[in-house]
């Protein structure tokens, strides 16, 4: 950098932004810049558990507004980037809305709005005294940080600021088995995040640049012999510990069953998307600078046996699960399989099916943690044994969890169904046969999954003895387990998000242009036009 | 160059400790270990920046620029950075390593069962 200095930039004049941003873009920094602030404003009521509750209603209406705002402008006018301290791109850290991460802020704010109104009924006022909304937000605005910054050193620090979120909200409610799950999710997720700085280091040991454009630039320009290879490879490692990928998943069905429902939630629909999204960044770079053919391995191959593996250990352990929360974990392992397997077609198709993929299981997941939350406060604990009755005791309910089912698991009329269908033409286009197959076998063995809960859980009669040999022990560790009121205030907070996710799933399932659309255009801002060219449309 | 040979030489043993620990079954001694992680770390993007020998860091008169090579300042911004996350993370894991070892009386890692048990029943097979 100091060599840059030296030759590139001869009056320091040129180094710095000498007009102000317009107001209207200062939009660019609201989704990180509310959460924060909520998160102190709530720091700041702590005492006061209603009064959190609120505040956290508000800015979440906020964040959701700002980044409808945002979205729109993208829409209209086209990327837009603010750089931080006046510094000019190649020093300055810059946030950039495009219309990719403008897609994912604008479902996040959304979500998040429907799981602060699930927490009113899920978090006692205890849980809100340690913290639980303030936490949340800041979890929000690491996520937030990661999806619009464009500088690879800030998207870490990001992903520290969630990571350190998600620590405090693990383990609120301080239970044994938190205390467990917690201490495998922290030192697993620690490793990951050091195996990014250490990539981070030697990426930028060799080309010099933190900026994402920078280094797309530097990295056509370094000789043959620079191991990028190497550094990659570490990259995929850090983000694959990150997005649950299969051989280094294991942090996820220990930890995520431990906490409240509505961390599980967000948790689901989050954590695991934002290991995606950077893989998606940082592939994207790399692709077509980098060669394995020395090792007689392609990265597309290597890519899609990671896909496959993740896939299929993943509905394969949701199948052998008996405790509701640990198979709806094993579920989003599986569908991390998909979203990597869209990743290793890397065209402009698949790579829409996974931005489409990314955006239905961000409003599937949560909807079903709720849905299923109710049926095991219902029973007194999660276990397939113990539960069931839920149709006569919920309709309503039910219902909404049959859809979610269907769409999670990719039945037709339903949103999945079209991530699913993009990504299954794009294999099959591509010539990814033994892919397109497991996309398929995959789904059926997700579809038996999720019926054979339903119709446990929801369709038939509650069991009255638990047989002795099988059953889990009673789960105590849920200590807001007081049999829920699906009526009056109780029922608004329970249902009304449930029905708010629902409705979201089902009007793009029928109306999927839009989502689509924006999709295709946010796969194509991602790849960016040179880069289409080089790849020569196929492969990564 | 040369200056950086002796830091490498370092950083892999900081690395070659650090995953030692790691691998331990002990709690306490992952948690040493991912603090001779950190540190390795930040040696390794502080050397990446690459290093140069004292060159205080002053611009003469009337120029706009140092007329020599002055060190690097990113890299120590980025690993001042990386020091203080790595530190609040180091509290946060010492903290609940010592909790739940009070929790659930041990720090072996093999022996903490509680959120994946060792005999899963299997789910109901018959409807």
């Amino acid at each position: 950098m100091a060599l840059a200095l030296n030759s590139n930039i001869l009056s320091l004049g040129e180094a710095f932004v000498t007009t102000p941003v317009p107001w209207g873009d200062q939009l660019v920094i609201a989704p990180v810049v509310l959460m924060l602030l909520g998160a102190c404003v709530g720091m700041l009521f702590q005492a006061y558990p209603r009064v959190q509750g609120l505040n956290a209603l508000v800015f979440t209406i906020l964040l959701l507004f700002s980044t409808l705002l945002l979205f729109a402008r993208v829409a209209e006018h086209g990327p837009i980037a603010m750089t931080m301290g006046r510094w000019l791109p190649p020093f300055g850290i810059t946030f950039l809305a495009n219309p990719f991460n403008t897609l994912l802020t604008s479902v996040t704010a959304f979500l998040a709005l429907c799981l602060v109104i699930y927490g009113w009924a899920d978090s006692d006022f205890q849980l809100r005294r340690y913290g639980f909304y303030p936490l949340f937000m800041i979890l929000l605005a690491g996520v937030n940080g990661t999806f619009l910054t464009d500088d690879l050193f800030n998207l870490y620090v990001w992903f520290e600021v969630l990571l350190i979120a998600s620590f405090g909200l693990l383990i609120l409610g301080n239970s044994k088995i938190q205390l467990d799950g917690a201490v495998k999710y922290a030192f697993l997720n620690f490793l990951a995040t050091t195996l990014f700085l250490i990539s981070i280091g030697y990426l930028y040991g060799l080309v010099g640049a933190l900026n994402f454009q920078d280094i797309g630039q530097a990295l056509k320009e370094v000789p043959h012999s620079a191991p990028i290879e190497t550094i990659f490879v570490l990259f995929v490692l850090a983000f694959a510990i990150k997005a649950a990928a299969f051989p280094v998943n294991f942090w996820l069905p220990a930890s995520y069953h431990t906490p409240r429902i509505v961390v599980t939630a967000l948790f689901a629909a989050l954590v695991t998307k934002v290991g995606i999204y950077a893989l998606l960044r940082i592939s994207v770079l790399f692709m077509g600078q980098i060669d394995f053919s020395p090792t007689g391995f392609s990265l597309d191959s290597a890519l899609g046996v990671l896909a496959i593996a993740t896939m299929f250990s993943g509905v394969l352990g949701a199948l052998a699960q008996s405790d509701l929360r640990r198979l709806f974990c094993y579920l989003i392992i599986s569908g991390i399989g998909f979203m990597l397997a869209g990743l290793a077609i890397g065209n402009l198709q698949a790579l829409t099916g996974v931005i489409v993929y990314m955006v239905t299981s961000m409003g599937t997941l949560p909807a079903i943690y709720i849905a299923g939350a109710v049926a095991g406060r219902c029973s007194g604990g999660f276990d397939l044994h113990r539960l069931g009755g839920m149709y006569g005791r919920a309709p309503f309910l039910s219902g909404l969890f049959f859809i979610l089912a269907l769409t999670l698991s990719g039945f037709p009329p339903f949103l999945g169904f079209w991530s699913k269908f993009l990504l299954l033409k794009a294999a099959l286009e591509a010539h990814f046969p033994v892919l397109a197959a497991s996309l398929l076998v995959s789904s059926f063995l997700t579809i038996l999954a999720v019926m054979r809960v339903w119709s446990y859980v929801f369709w038939r009669a509650a069991p009255t003895a638990v047989e002795g040999d099988g059953a889990l022990p009673f789960d105590d560790s849920y200590s807001c387990s007081a049999t829920p009121r699906l009526s009056g205030w109780e029922g608004v907070c329970i249902l009304g998000p449930l029905l708010a996710l629902s409705i979201f799933l089902i009007a793009f399932s029928f109306f999927p242009n839009f989502l689509l659309e924006s999709a295709s255009k946010a796969a194509l801002e991602l790849l960016s036009p040179e880069a289409v060219l080089q790849m020569g449309g196929i492969s990564l | 160059m040369q200056i950086e040979v002796g830091l490498v030489v370092l950083i892999a043993l900081f690395f070659s400790g650090a995953f030692y620990l790691l691998l331990a079954p002990q709690l306490i001694r992952i948690i040493l270990g991912v603090t001779i992680l950190g540190n390795a770390v930040n040696l390794l993007i502080f050397t990446a920046g690459r290093l140069t020998r004292e060159v205080p860091p002053i611009i003469p008169e009337g120029f706009t620029l140092p007329q020599e090579a002055t060190a690097n300042p990113l890299p120590q911004a980025l690993v001042l950075t990386a020091i203080v996350i790595s530190f609040s993370f180091f509290v946060f894991l010492f903290v609940l390593v010592m909790r739940s070892y009070q929790e659930l009386g041990t720090d072996e890692s093999g022996e903490m069962r509680i959120s994946e048990p060792e005999s899963v029943p299997l789910p109901p097979l018959d409807y």
